[in-house]
């Protein structure tokens, strides 16, 4: 019998054992039927194991990486990406003092000891894997085999792809004639005329030229006509005799300073590396063309330009390791150089009390660092008003560095210990409307010297280089030798001026930081003696006036003086003679074609520098508006104006377009426009891509020339660091093969060695078969005064190019005493052991040793505290003693539309078109009309700011697949108050107006973006990754004909792409833990994550005096990206975002 | 949703890592603190007539302690390399140690020997059971350990006083051990803001364990309890209330002290509503308990408050603390597999059924010896 107890007992343990069975049942079959396969873990070291030291390009920072590579089942896989610690980026982690990670490892350590440590290295590096293993990656050459955009590809052979690019080829699927470059080679042309030196004559071609450029101003239009009929009299006759025609030679004979047909080529490339860089420049030379262009408009080149204005040099930042106070403007943390590993430091030191950070952004930091991380949160494209309002304080207060500011000449400011000195002093003709307004006073105006000496004033007028000193703020009237009587100004009374026209208040108003604010940051700036600095970028650059932004805060480090010295403003690092020490392996003096012309995108070259000009002014026709702007003092290249320029033929027609790793469709403000030009065979009969897949716009190739990515042979060589470098005096980082190509294999050099498909042979064999220069069996000259001098080598391959160049760099080197006479054995063991590139050492067998010890640290480094004299300047050459307050160049280049001058020093302007498109500027230097104007804050109260995360900086970004399960979408951003005021909440989705079009997306409500700030992070919202994906999220108000015409479908073979397909069923299944097989093994399996998320850039802002192209600014030509006006409203929908999604 | 200040993004990136199984965990291992009072009772010979409850009871649910984390693994069945493959000291390329293979082998060593206790303190009642056991004899004469009279077994006393002696101090680290997991899992701004959690779990394992017992005695003994067995346990019970509403409330005066103002003070309001429900309800246990010196029946309602509380504090501790931002910013959406219920309630469920498994073979009223 069962006691009542007994029973109450068993009924709860039944009860129990039920309940724990149910509950754990999952768990013991888990247990005993494990649903994993166990698998030794992978041998860290020893054999089958191999570590290479190289460059990273996850951003364009260049930070070093060690690559530990595994040999599985005979296949190289990329296991692990890591900080490389020799270098000053990535900081050697040191287990015993994990938090003071301020030095790298000593160069001189051994490699092997090297392995004990790593180095720091953000996600994005990590994940390059994924780059490297990507499906939608493209391994064989491919042809259109439909119309342009039509998403149809057929694989040809490599030797077809050359043969049709060189001397053309038909759409066999709709019967068009593709020409080749064959058709503009002039350089070829005259040597198949028999010429045995074309450059002799096209050397003289471009002297006769010259000549009427130069006589033009002062000739008739009859006689200039008559000039230009001689000289096409002249040419006709000579190339005649050989049976060439002048207009086979030049563009257009009628106005000959177009230059040579070789212009009608242009090379584009977007992300442009080291030696990548300089090689396709060397071929673009070598071809004969002027256009040889970068995506520097996309990138930073407001930023460049607004320096170059005021230094002579375009890339300059802070010392951030010696700095105490920093004013960070429009820098993105974890984006700018040295990118996300690298500030790592900043926030460090910014923990620790060493530096005080002034985080000037609509978007805010990620931390503030115990208080000295503050965030200033700015308005939009107002930023010289805050430069401009500490500027005002720093003189009236007396703040600025006197000493420095005072000494006219180099001399005298050498004689005080600088290394430059300002033209602070120097008087400029500040009469309004006078003929020479905005033009520095020279010692001839006054009769006391000649036309190449300054005056300033030092108790009288004198000559600058008379005078140890002279007056920092003057401004007066003087009487001209002429009779005439002028104002007067000193350069930084100019600025002061400027920088008084508005009370502190006014300014505060203007740029949204209080007052208290700005007081602060200027005190705090002007307290550490030359140790403070502006660290400025896109933010403050990528505006229509940026320019000016960027001179006004820079205007701030001129004031204390810090330029070259200590935690001062600084550019790049020195590097070793890469290119010319032994070989020549840079882009000129290889015997090139002479090239004549100005770039299809006009920079560098003056509008009134032209014939047109001339021919239109002397024949009394409006001169303005141009055609097209022109560009005379941006340091380099603009999509805007490059697209624009063959859309309008403007300055000349364009025949064929070779675009190698670039997207500007998708990566500049409405670049939608571009597929305009793209699309019409007409205005561009031939376009080749150099790619790792096809994007947003390679769609509409002719050719697909499948490229490697930079763990292979992508981007190979030696980069130089950008400013600042990590403040030391040299400093560069050497990328080099981790493991053997994965395009497909497209024979063997005369050694027998392998070469893959890449960019590298596609210009080898091209330039091979069309005869260019620098290419071939005596491509590479040794250098004069090297011990190859009077030697030639061959390059026939990429192997050819890229070895000597290491030797260059290593010999350079062991010269500086940086690389030791006597290598280590074990280090050049290392390398030989671990290092593919290895395989290639006989072509430098006497340089190997050392190219190997330099190979074995990923670069060559030097250490900081051996940086900088014992004033405390950095131990380089500053690229210009001579910096400016006012830059009388600028004060004189015209506005193509207006022919208006413009303004010659930091100024604030509101942001407005390149010309005027309705009523007048607000100022009388104002070129266009302001934007609010055009786009009232009635209709239009907010910006977007589509702003980069330390996550994903490029669009190119989605084979991130580790960071895509961080953040695998992204969002519209915007603060609290302007959502309460719309009743929007996260998760809302919004629909974003602008005047270009419509945008809907999920947002984020977060008070971590500025009141009237849409931010909008960037590196989303693509629609073409092989597989076409066509956009819902957005639409064009004048361009979604473009977009509904995508095709469907994309046909392609699928043995032309997916590389991974090949790799271990393991490593794949471990690479792609999210995707079924289909997406790693197919290679065209559609996966959703590619093409989440969205871009602003599509309906971001174009400017309506420029015929609708996208906005560029005034005097750089930099895409405009951070200034579109918006509107936002709801949809009713709503998408819920998690909050570990909300990560940007 | 709304954020105050700047984010972090790579510390946004990861969902709650420990599921509520570990939270039953929490709750099952205050059969250490059960241990521990057994020893302390054996020791001071106080207490003695629930000394065979308190240690039945505890090693049950120490027994189960582990299953709550081997249910919160990703490889259940990678468990045992924890006790064969465990980071116990530190090596060059590997510094530290691991704090939980640490704890792990703690467990092992605290099972064992409170087995021997239990199997020593009753290895007389099993001599005395093995003479009526029937079937069973052999197998209750095995338990004996061989201890046949009285004589002998008092000559085990210096043995058990020795073996209890040893459990206490793995009893009490285990007592507080999740508690200094927590607060140093530092990426998590609220757990390591909870400075004196490792007090409060003490504190709250005496609840729990107290509680569990009370409830326990009151179903075993079907209503009919003895004072002279509640009220040592009410009166520790009214200790560990008293202690641990107190500290919750130093812990939330702390908070004030040092977060009011700041941005991140709202990220509190995830935990602090629970913490003052906490209060009250373990003072409702504190006054009943009280009144159950008077009217012993009463303290079913002590246990069934404290629990209450007990299972309101851990959840707030161990689930909440897990969803506030590692920023302190933010709050995260709890996502839950669809089983946690019963995943959580198994072990809870285990460790009961061990305990009537072993009621049954142990007596949970034991003569003492001499008497």
């Amino acid at each position: 019998m069962v006691s009542r107890r007994g029973f109450v007992k068993g009924v709860i343990g039944l009860a129990a054992a039920g309940t724990f069975a149910a509950g754990y049942a999952r768990i013991v079959e888990e247990i005993i039927k494990p649903t994993y396969t166990p698998i030794p873990p992978d041998p860290t070291i020893g054999d089958g194991v191999r570590f290479v030291y190289s460059s990273c390009l996850g951003c364009n920072v260049r930070c070093g990486i060690r690559v530990k590579v595994v040999e599985q089942g005979g296949v190289s896989v990329v296991e692990r990406v890591e900080g490389n610690p020799y270098h000053p980026y990535n900081r050697l982690v040191n287990p015993s003092s994990q938090y003071t990670r301020f030095d790298p490892l000593p160069y001189s350590t051994p490699v092997v000891e090297s392995l004990r440590y790593a180095g720091t290295l953000c996600a994005r590096g990590q994940d390059g894997i994924h780059y490297l293993y990507d499906p939608y990656r493209v391994k064989s050459p491919l042809k259109r085999a439909g119309p342009r955009g039509s998403g149809k590809w057929k694989a040809i052979s490599w030797s077809q792809l050359i043969k049709e690019v060189v001397e053309g080829g038909v759409v066999e699927e709709t019967g068009e004639r593709i020409p080749g470059l064959k058709d503009i080679f002039v350089y070829g042309m005259l040597k198949d005329a028999g010429i045995q030196d074309p450059n002799k004559i096209l050397s003289e071609i471009k002297k006769d030229i010259d000549t009427i450029v130069k006589n033009a101003p002062k000739l008739t239009s009859d006689d200039l006509k008559d000039e230009i009929q001689k000289f096409k009299a002249k040419w006709s006759q000579q190339l005649g005799g050989k049976g060439v025609k002048l207009d086979q030679i030049l563009i257009n004979p009628d106005v000959p300073d177009l230059g040579f047909r070789s212009n009608q080529l242009v090379f584009v490339r977007g992300r442009g590396q080291g030696h990548a860089d300089y090689f396709y420049q060397r071929w673009t030379y070598a071809f004969g063309s002027v256009n040889w262009l970068r995506h520097t408009s996309a990138c930073q080149l407001g930023f460049y330009c607004g320096n170059r204005l005021w230094s002579g040099t375009t890339d300059l930042n802070p010392d951030v390791r010696g700095a105490k106070v920093l004013i960070m403007a429009g820098a993105q943390i974890g984006r700018l150089h040295p990118g996300a590993t690298g500030q790592g430091l900043i926030m460090e030191r910014a923990a620790r009390g060493e530096l005080k950070v002034f985080y000037v952004n609509p978007v805010s930091p990620r931390g503030d660092c115990g208080g000295n991380f503050e965030w200033v949160p700015i308005k939009p494209g107002r930023d010289a008003a805050l430069a401009l309002a500490i500027a005002r304080w720093i003189l009236d207060n007396k703040r600025f560095n006197k000493v420095f500011l005072q000494s006219p000449n180099e001399e005298a400011a050498k004689s005080k210990g600088e290394v430059v000195y300002t033209n602070a002093t120097w008087l400029v003709i500040s009469q309004p409307n006078h003929a020479k307004e905005g033009v520095f006073l020279r010692a001839s105006d006054l009769g006391i010297g000649d036309s190449s000496k300054y005056v300033v004033y030092a108790d009288g007028f004198k000559a600058h280089t008379d005078v140890e000193e002279a007056e920092v703020l003057y401004k007066g009237r003087v009487k001209l030798s002429s009779g005439e009587e002028v104002e007067v100004k000193t350069a930084l009374q100019m600025l002061y001026d400027e920088a008084a026209s508005r009370s502190l208040e006014e300014w505060s108003e203007l740029c949204g930081v209080p007052v208290q604010t700005i007081i602060r940051i200027a005190d705090a700036f002007t307290s550490v003696g030359r140790a403070a600095s502006t660290y400025i970028h896109r933010g403050v650059a990528m505006h229509p006036q940026g320019e000016y932004s960027v001179w006004a805060y820079r205007a701030l480090d001129l004031l204390i003086g810090n330029y070259f010295a200590k935690g001062g403003v600084m550019g790049r690092a020195s590097h070793t003679n890469y290119n010319g020490y032994l070989y020549n392996t840079g882009s000129s003096g290889f015997g090139e074609p002479i090239r004549v012309g100005p770039p299809i995108d006009r920079h560098g070259v003056a509008y009134e520098d032209t014939l047109e000009y001339w021919l239109r002014a002397k024949s009394g026709l409006p001169t303005y508006p141009a055609k097209r702007p022109w560009y005379p003092l941006t340091p380099e290249e603009s999509y805007t104006e490059l697209f624009a320029g063959i859309d309008e033929a403007y300055p000349y027609p364009i025949r064929a377009l070779i675009l190698y790793y670039a997207n500007p469709v998708i990566s500049a403000n409405y670049g939608l426009k571009f597929i305009e030009v793209l699309k019409d065979t007409q205005k561009l009969p031939l376009f080749v891509a150099i790619t790792t897949s096809i994007n947003e716009t390679y769609l509409y190739a002719d050719y697909i020339v499948p490229d490697t990515t930079y763990l292979e042979t992508g981007t190979l060589g030696i980069q130089y660091l950008y400013a600042s470098s990590g403040g030391v005096a040299l400093a560069e980082s050497w990328r080099t093969m981790v493991i053997p190509p994965l395009t497909d294999e497209i024979g063997r050099d005369s050694a027998g060695r392998v070469r893959y498909a890449s960019m590298w042979e596609f210009l080898i064999d091209v330039a091979k078969t069309l005869g260019m220069p620098g290419f071939g069996e005596d491509g590479i000259k040794g250098v004069a005064g090297g011990k190859y001098e009077g030697k030639s080598f061959p390059l026939n391959s990429l192997w050819d190019y890229i070895m000597r160049v290491y030797a260059n760099g290593a010999m350079d080197a062991v010269r500086r005493k940086i690389v030791p006479t006597n290598v280590p054995r074990e280090d050049v063991e290392f390398v030989e052991k671990n290092y593919p590139i290895a395989e290639y050492k006989n072509i430098i067998p006497d340089d190997w040793p050392y190219v190997a010890y330099v190979l074995a640290r990923g670069g060559v480094f030097t250490s900081y505290k051996d940086s900088y004299d014992e004033r405390g300047f950095v131990k380089r050459t500053p690229p210009r003693t001579l910096l400016e307050f006012w830059d009388e160049r600028l004060a004189q280049i015209r506005n193509s539309a207006t022919g208006k001058s413009f303004y010659g020093g930091p100024k604030y302007f509101e942001p407005s078109t390149y010309g005027p498109v309705s009523g007048e500027g607000v100022d009388r230097w104002q070129p266009g009309t302001p934007l609010r104007n055009i786009w009232g804050e009635a209709d239009y109260p907010l910006l977007i700011v589509p702003n980069g995360s330390p996550l994903f900086t490029k669009h190119r970004s989605q084979f991130y697949y580790w960071l895509k399960q961080i953040m695998p979408r992204n969002f519209a951003v915007i603060n609290p108050k302007d959502a309460s005021k719309l009743n929007i909440s996260t998760g809302d989705i919004i629909k974003i107006d602008t005047p270009i079009g419509t945008l809907e997306t999920p947002v984020l409500v977060e008070p971590t973006v500025a009141s009237g700030v849409i931010a909008i992070p960037v590196g989303m919202g693509r629609w073409v990754e092989n597989i076409v994906a066509k956009p819902k999220y957005f639409r064009s108000a004048d361009l979604q004909k473009l977009i509904d015409e995508l095709p469907a479908a994309i046909v392609m073979p699928e043995d032309a792409v997916n590389p991974v397909k090949k790799l271990p069923n393991l490593v794949k299944r471990l690479l792609f833990t999210k995707s079924q097989a289909s997406y790693y093994d197919k290679g065209l399996s559609y996966d959703e994550w590619r093409f989440n998320g969205i871009t602003p850039n599509p309906i971001s802002i174009n400017d309506p005096s420029l015929n609708g192209w996208p906005m560029v600014s005034w005097l750089g030509a930099s895409q405009v990206y951070f200034y579109t006006p918006a509107k936002v409203s709801k949809t009713g929908r709503s998408e819920k975002i998690e909050f570990t999604q909300a990560v940007w | 949703m709304s954020l105050g200040a700047p984010l972090f993004p790579n510390e946004l990136a990861e969902p709650i890592l420990w599921h509520p199984v570990l939270f039953a965990y929490a709750l099952v291992i205050s059969g250490a603190d059960l241990i521990i009072l057994a020893s302390l009772a054996y020791i001071s010979k106080r207490m003695t007539k629930v000394i065979p409850l308190l240690l039945v009871l505890g090693v049950s649910f120490f027994s189960a302690a582990l299953l709550g984390p081997l249910a919160d693994l990703r490889q259940p069945s990678r468990a045992p390399l924890i006790f064969l493959l465990a980071h116990l000291s530190p090596t060059e390329t590997n510094p530290g140690f691991s704090f939980i293979a640490l704890y792990a082998n703690l467990w092992l060593m605290l099972i064992v020997l409170s087995l021997a206790f239990l199997l020593f303190y009753q290895s007389y009642s099993m001599h005395l059971k093995s003479l009526t056991a029937g079937r069973l004899r052999r197998f209750y004469s095995l338990l004996s350990l061989g201890v046949k009279d009285e004589k002998r077994y008092k000559k085990l006393t210096p043995i058990i006083t020795v073996i209890s002696l040893l459990t206490i101090t793995p009893a009490v680290l285990w007592g507080v051990y999740p508690s200094v997991l927590l607060v140093f899992q530092t990426w998590l701004f609220l757990w390591r803001s909870w400075v004196i959690l490792p007090l409060i779990f003490f504190a709250d394992t005496f609840v729990a364990s107290t509680a569990a017992t009370l409830l326990v005695y009151f179903i075993v003994k079907m209503g009919r309890l003895e004072e002279e067995v509640v009220n040592p346990l009410l009166k520790i019970h009214s200790a560990g209330c008293v202690s641990v509403a107190g500290l919750l409330g130093v812990q939330l005066l702390l908070w004030n002290q040092w977060f009011e103002g700041a941005e991140v003070y709202a990220a509190f309001n995830v935990v602090v509503p629970v913490i003052y429900l906490v209060i009250a309800t373990l003072t409702l246990s504190f006054l009943l308990a009280l009144a159950s010196l008077k009217v012993a029946r009463l303290s079913i309602l002590v246990s069934v408050a404290a629990l209450l509380g007990v299972v309101m504090n851990k959840w707030n501790t161990l689930v909440n603390g897990q969803l506030v931002s590692r920023t302190g910013l933010g709050v995260l959406d709890l996502h839950l597999p669809s089983d946690w219920l019963l995943t959580t309630l198994s072990p809870i469920a285990a460790a009961i059924f061990i305990f009537v498994i072993l009621s049954s073979i142990f007596p949970l009223e034991v003569k003492e010896v001499g008497q």
